[in-house]
């Protein structure tokens, strides 16, 4: 059944052997990027009875799988600068090269529908990098057995039940450990060995009708240190401690009001309003409200955003983009002018920029685009009780759950994980979350204190047509936001939903 | 796609020969197609990206005595497969029932799922797609931002130690473009066929334009308690990640459903008396049908909502054995859609062990369905073609909070004029009960599940 056509090569020869193949066919620049990756997952969704006590029997489902990502990217720019990227799953010839045909198939349909361009400055200058690096770990988890990974959720499990309130645990652990390998017709050839592991965690808890959950991640690039067991007991007493406090937490108001949001809540806000809009395929296409605006002040004085891939233990760390570029911090916002856009080669050279490694694919099977690495809000000088001085009334956003973006509109959306009222100066009752929209445009000019607390957590971001989803940090101090759009169940002024009482 | 067939077969051999009790292979083939146009200058589109998207893997779960393990790989190369097995068998944990498998049965009957045109399509006849939806909205007078076209043939083959073989050949056509209008307008519409015929009858260009243009020049919305009329689009976006997933017997199990813990359970109201769901995987051509679930048990149609009544709940294999049920719903998914997500995870399906998800939400009225807003009663309100952020609603608890896209005030039952973005706020659960009418001509919108229904008109939403 086997043919010659179709036996593996070893990694290095299937790549010499794609760029080979790319270049006989006419492409004037190829990349190839192999991965040969293990994930490691394991899922665990524990539950009390509502209303049973700590001691009362749980029922637990656990669920631990292991799987092989390999498989190898190619990506070819023709003559007139048309661009075209195919996979191959296996490292066989002949589906290595039907992959380059396929890649360079694209590139060509390209060039029939765009005016000429160049193929070398559709990329602008050479870049080559060469190197073996290794992301810092100390326990790697390839080399940790799948016993010691069940332990770190076992010790959640128990830290959470142990407040009599919690219902339910929900569990999610994953790790990937391997190399990515990246070589291209300039001349680049860097093998990176990486890993990572993140620990998401859901804690739910009950009392009579009442039903509230806290959900939070911990994480990064490193190895099985980063969930030590100090870290997992303090998320799992904190998720514990936060869902029981919000059982029966009042309706938050809707409506225009000041807003102070937590480290998490920023940085959701500064990943959805500041880093899609800063992504530079977005701005060239014109569908970015940040467009046109290098230089210009877009924020309030005293917001600098960056984004910087380097951040040690953050989920967003590598040392090489997926274009082979090395990867450098990028300052997007400086005082609340607009510095920079995020970058991959392509759009560095239609912009005249250096490009600056943020070019990023989820995988082997799909191609680079713009993406943000991990990214922060610079921290200033309030504290949160300066924050909250001289709030008559207000909400505090804490936590992340989510937020999307249209960066065309300029229209922001996210979900904190839970939120208190700010009444007089102070942290008031717990009401349930309600989501923050704005406007990136006025929300930015309207942040009018930035904290000194800045915290780093990580996340997710998807991107993308096909979708990719990638691993991404986010880092941030609190913020104060006058005029937010507080998108809560009632037109009440806080007071009013105080005096309401729980639901 | 005797290929697949064959790697399933070998990995089903492989774990055999590993000592496993039971085994089931799921390997899937399906690469996509993108191609990404942008404005080139005066009525004419440049081809940005065109780009063939792996998605290929082998996923396999084996038994081992009580204990079942779950393993995947995207390299389907015999020493892959082996490898395959070794690591399903380092992840062997007890489980209980210990992997059920469905029984070989008669093969179901294909309901039109593969559209011989888009099998042959090749490059340049995608672009065309995306050229064609473009220069329909050029032509209506707005601006494009960019377009997209996907296809996608999609190849499965799923294989069992007792016996099961199976597969299937379907596929996939999408078109989506952003439209920007002179009054300021935006528009973001997508729509996907499994044929080409479909899509191109679905006017994806013109419509989008129409939606931009009716944006124009939009004013801050009124807030307050409103009548909320909800289009197909805008009502997946909120269904996918609450009844959706909540229908699902795993997530009743598992605590993680509105339906759990004495939250409701069959035969209870859960919904207004106007509404009736049926989950249907067997509509000839849908988007949502498919001939055989993540398991292989063949695609049903399962009544889940009568007036307003919670009738079923949705089962794979797994669940129905739980439970002693005699049989699935065929409602197995192996979706990442509703998962706890890590952001690392494997590139496709086949990395997943299946969970639950609705096939095709279909919904009606056990009464009228009404031609329009006037003739449903709508007077004032506020009618929503999309939301943004539905995605982080949880459906154990179904709190929402979410900002619509493209929006309109209505007078009389009619848009008087378009809404700058106004939140709704509320409660899935409550909404289910707050429908007082269908109206207008039902879509066929596709998320990680499909929906087909009419626009709801919903009572006293909070909308700020």
């Amino acid at each position: 059944m086997k043919t010659e056509g179709d036996r593996p090569l070893d990694p290095q020869a299937a790549m010499e052997f794609a760029l080979r193949r790319a270049r006989e066919m006419g492409a004037v620049y190829a990349d190839v990027r192999f991965q040969d990756r293990r994930l490691t997952l394991v899922g665990l969704v524990a539950r009390r009875p509502t209303g049973a006590g700590p001691g009362a029997a749980r029922r637990e489902t656990w669920e631990a799988s292991r799987h092989v990502e390999r498989g190898l990217g190619v990506r070819v720019f023709g003559a007139r600068g048309g661009e075209g990227f195919a996979a191959a799953g296996g490292l066989g010839r002949a589906a290595l090269a039907k992959a380059v045909s396929d890649a360079l198939s694209g590139a060509l349909q390209a060039e029939r529908t765009a005016a000429s361009v160049s193929g070398a400055a559709a990329l602008g200058p050479a870049v080559v990098s060469t190197g073996r690096v290794s992301t810092p770990r100390a326990t790697d988890p390839a080399e940790v057995d799948l016993e010691a990974k069940l332990d770190i959720l076992r010790t959640f499990k128990a830290e959470a039940f142990a407040r009599p309130e919690t219902s339910r645990v929900s569990l999610a652990y994953a790790d990937s450990t391997g190399i990515d390998r990246f070589a291209s017709t300039d001349g680049s050839d860097i093998e990176t060995d990486s890993a990572r592991i993140i620990l998401r965690a859901t804690v739910e808890a009950a009392r009579g009708p009442h039903v509230s959950d806290s959900a939070e991640s911990l994480g990064g690039v490193g190895g099985l240190e980063l969930l030590a067991e100090p870290a997992v007991k303090s998320l799992a007493a904190s998720l514990a401690g936060a869902a029981a406090e919000w059982l029966g937490a009042g309706e938050a108001p809707g409506g225009e009001m000041t807003a102070i949001l937590d480290n998490q809540s920023t940085e959701n806000f500064i990943h959805e309003a500041v880093g899609h809009s800063c992504e530079a395929d977005d701005v060239l296409a014109g569908a970015s409200v940040l467009a046109g605006k290098l230089g210009a002040q877009v924020g309030a004085p005293g917001v600098t955003v960056v984004d910087d891939p380097g951040r040690p233990g953050t989920v967003g760390l590598y040392p090489y983009d997926d274009e082979g570029v090395p990867a450098r911090r990028v300052t997007l916002i400086e005082d609340g002018v607009l510095k920079e856009y995020l970058h991959t080669r392509r759009t560095a050279a239609a912009m005249g920029r250096p490009p600056n490694g943020h070019a990023r694919a989820r995988d082997f099977g799909c191609p680079p685009i713009v993406r943000m690495a991990t990214i922060n809000l610079e921290p200033g000088d309030f504290s949160l009780d300066q924050m909250l001085e001289g709030v008559k009334k207000g909400i505090y956003l804490m936590g992340k759950r989510g937020g999307q973006v249209d960066p065309a509109r300029g229209v922001f959306q996210f979900r904190p994980d839970r939120a208190r009222l700010i009444e007089g100066g102070e942290l008031g009752r717990p009401v349930r979350a309600p989501s923050l929209s704005g406007s990136i445009l006025d929300i930015l000019q309207n942040i009018d204190a930035v904290g000194c607390d800045l915290r780093f957590h990580p996340g997710g971001c998807g991107k993308g047509f096909p979708a990719q989803v990638i691993p991404a940090g986010s880092g941030a101090p609190h913020v104060r936001l006058q005029r937010a759009t507080i998108g809560g169940v009632g037109q009440a002024s806080a007071a009013e939903a105080e005096e309401r009482g729980p639901a | 796609m005797q290929d697949l067939v064959e790697r399933a077969e070998q990995a089903v051999e492989l774990a055999r020969r590993a000592g496993a009790d039971g085994a089931e292979a799921f390997v899937l083939d399906a690469p996509e197609d993108a191609v990404l146009l942008e404005p080139s200058g005066a009525g004419e589109f440049a081809l940005r990206t065109a780009n063939t998207v792996l998605h290929r893997g082998l996923g396999l779960a084996a038994r081992w005595g009580r204990r079942v393990g779950f393993a995947s790989t995207t390299d389907l190369s015999s020493p892959a497969l082996a490898e395959v097995v070794n690591d399903c068998r380092r992840a062997a944990l007890p489980d209980d029932p210990a992997l059920p498998l469905v029984s070989a049965g008669d093969a179901p009957e294909a309901p039109g799922l593969a559209d011989k045109r888009v099998l042959e399509m090749n490059l340049p006849e995608i672009v065309g797609v995306a050229m064609t939806v473009g220069a329909e909205a050029r032509e209506a007078g707005v601006g494009v931002l960019g377009v997209v076209a996907t296809a996608t043939c999609r190849r499965v083959a799923i294989v069992n130690s007792a016996g099961l073989v199976r597969s299937s050949l379907d596929t996939r056509i999408s078109a989506g473009l952003y439209a920007m209008s002179r009054g300021g307008g935006f528009a973001m519409w997508s729509r996907t066929s499994r044929s080409l015929a479909g899509l191109l009858a679905l006017a994806v260009g013109r419509k989008a334009a129409a939606l931009a243009r009716s944006s124009d020049d939009a004013r801050d919305v009124v807030p307050g308690l409103q009548t909320v009329v909800l289009r197909p689009d805008a009502l997946l976006s909120l269904l996918a990640t609450s009844l959706g997933p909540a229908l699902g017997a795993d997530r009743v199990a598992e605590g993680t459903s509105l339906f759990a813990a004495g939250g409701a359970s069959p035969g209870d109201g859960v919904a207004s008396a106007i509404l009736d769901i049926t989950d249907d995987a067997t509509r000839p051509g849908s988007t949502g049908s498919y001939l055989f679930d993540a398991e292989g048990t063949a695609g049903q149609a399962t009544p889940v909502i009568r007036a307003g009544r919670l009738v079923s709940l949705l089962h794979n294999n797994y669940s129905a054995a739980s439970l002693g049920l005699r049989r699935s719903t065929g409602n197995a998914s192996r979706d990442r859609s509703g998962r706890m997500s890590t952001f690392v995870e494997p590139s496709g399906p086949f990395g997943y062990r299946p969970g639950i998800l609705p096939s095709s939400l279909v919904v009606t009225s056990p009464g009228p369905t009404f031609p329009d807003l006037p003739a449903a009663g709508v007077d004032r309100g506020l009618l929503v073609q999309d939301v943004m952020g539905a995605f982080v609603i949880d459906p154990a608890v179904g709190d929402f909070s979410v900002t619509t896209t493209n929006a309109w005030a209505l007078e009389r039952g009619r848009p008087a004029y378009p809404v700058k973005r106004a939140m709704l706020s509320g409660n899935m659960y409550s909404l289910l009960k707050q429908v007082l009418a269908l109206a207008e001509e039902p879509e066929d919108v596709v998320g990680p599940f499909s929906l087909v229904s009419p626009s709801w008109v919903v009572a006293d939403l909070v909308v700020v």
